[in-house]
């Protein structure tokens, strides 16, 4: 109810109710992946991969929610989509699994500080203004504002760049996995 | 990347999401409007086409049957593209037109002699009627992938072959209006056979186009 009712008001335009929703839903997906990936032992590092992968799917795909329905399912289901999708990337991949190392390795850090190197990779993928300011906003952590005085650009083509480069981002999702 | 930085970066972009059904309500009007434009360019209604509508229940029957296709295959893609929504009911509803179409050819057998099944089934124009359907369904096709874009369907290949189905019922339906074989023995082998086609080339389509 709580989340149907943010999902509202972030698409009326208030994006400190969307802030919420995305860091409550990135929980929810977090322990959804986790309880999923159960024996294919996904290590936290591709646990993360798949929860921001979602989030950027989710983000894109919103106007596939439907004000009638539950959120819960309907981001059960993207996220399903996704994990799928990671696993046969890792399939693909041939990477050693990670349990093997699971004694050696220090204990996962909190796993919202956790950068994953993933989608760090794929950034490299965008090009031009639109790899600069996501770069500018998910590495650097800067706002819109600080963005657009860095590059002399209008705050308005900084959300153009922002919102193409988003998009980019989830195609080299797609194209990583080919 | 943290999580939290994508998060900040998701909530900065405040583009409008577009909302789903909306967009696809108008790609299914635009495609209706699209198949009726090419299927008035290339042929024309037969002489007599509303005055056989009620006079022949097998004239009407092969213009409902590709109605109730489009329109079920159209509800089905509603649904598969959006996450998490009920599909058992449209799964139901995609044996409407298939059971309608054998409902009709068992009674053709029924009240036509056996010596006049295959003639019936052969018709004339056969190859006509099975190129003409997948082509004018190419242009809703088009418009119903590019709607299906913005959905967020979990197998692409099968979305897109739904969306061949959809255009192909429709270019069945405005085929009819000027095809002249009205047997359900004629139907159910050559506009199948081209309804299938324009299905193939939406899965292939759908298999590209539509992934997310």
């Amino acid at each position: 109810m709580r989340w149907s009712a943010w999902m509202k008001a972030a698409e009326a335009g208030d994006a400190a109710a969307y802030r919420r929703l995305l860091a409550e839903l990135s929980d929810f997906l977090r322990a959804v992946v986790r309880r999923r990936s159960g024996s294919s032992g996904l290590a936290a590092a591709d646990i993360e991969d798949v929860v921001q992968e979602t989030l950027l799917a989710i983000h894109l795909k919103r106007g596939t929610w439907d004000p009638g329905q539950p959120v819960g399912p309907w981001v059960a289901a993207i996220a399903r989509n996704k994990m799928i999708d990671a696993l046969r990337r890792r399939g693909r991949r041939l990477e050693v699994p990670v349990d093997d190392f699971a004694e050696i390795l220090p204990a996962p850090v909190d796993e919202e500080q956790l950068s994953t190197r993933e989608t760090e990779r794929l950034l490299l993928a965008l090009k031009g203004r639109q790899h600069d300011v996501v770069k500018a906003i998910t590495m650097d952590g800067e706002d819109i504002r600080t963005v657009a005085t860095r590059f002399a650009m209008s705050d308005g083509a900084v959300r153009v760049a922002l919102h193409r480069g988003l998009k980019a981002l989830a195609s080299a999702y797609r194209s990583f996995r080919e | 990347m943290r999580t939290d930085a994508l998060i900040e970066a998701l909530a900065a972009d405040g583009a409008k999401p577009r909302r789903f059904l909306r967009v696809f309500s108008v790609a299914l009007a635009v495609a209706a409007a699209a198949g009726a434009g090419v299927f008035l360019m290339m042929l024309k209604p037969r002489a007599n086409f509303l005055a056989v509508a009620s006079s022949s229940m097998r004239y009407d029957l092969k213009l409902l049957v590709g109605l109730i296709l489009a329109v079920t295959a159209a509800f089905a893609l509603s649904r598969i593209a959006r996450p998490g929504a009920s599909r058992r009911g449209a799964n139901l509803a995609l044996l409407l037109a298939p059971a309608a179409l054998a409902i009709g050819v068992l009674a053709e057998m029924a009240v036509v002699p056996q010596s006049e099944w295959v003639a019936r089934l052969v018709g004339t124009n056969a190859g006509f009627c099975m190129v003409h359907i997948p082509l004018i369904s190419l242009a809703p096709l088009g418009v119903i992938l590019f709607a299906m874009r913005s959905g967020a369907a979990d197998s692409p290949t099968r979305a897109g072959a739904l969306a061949g189905l959809a255009a192909g019922g429709l270019a069945a339906s405005l085929y009819a209006v000027f095809c002249n074989q009205d047997s359900p023995l004629f139907v159910a082998v050559w506009y199948v056979a081209g309804v299938l086609a324009t299905a193939a080339i939406g899965a292939a389509m759908g298999s590209r186009l539509l992934r997310w």
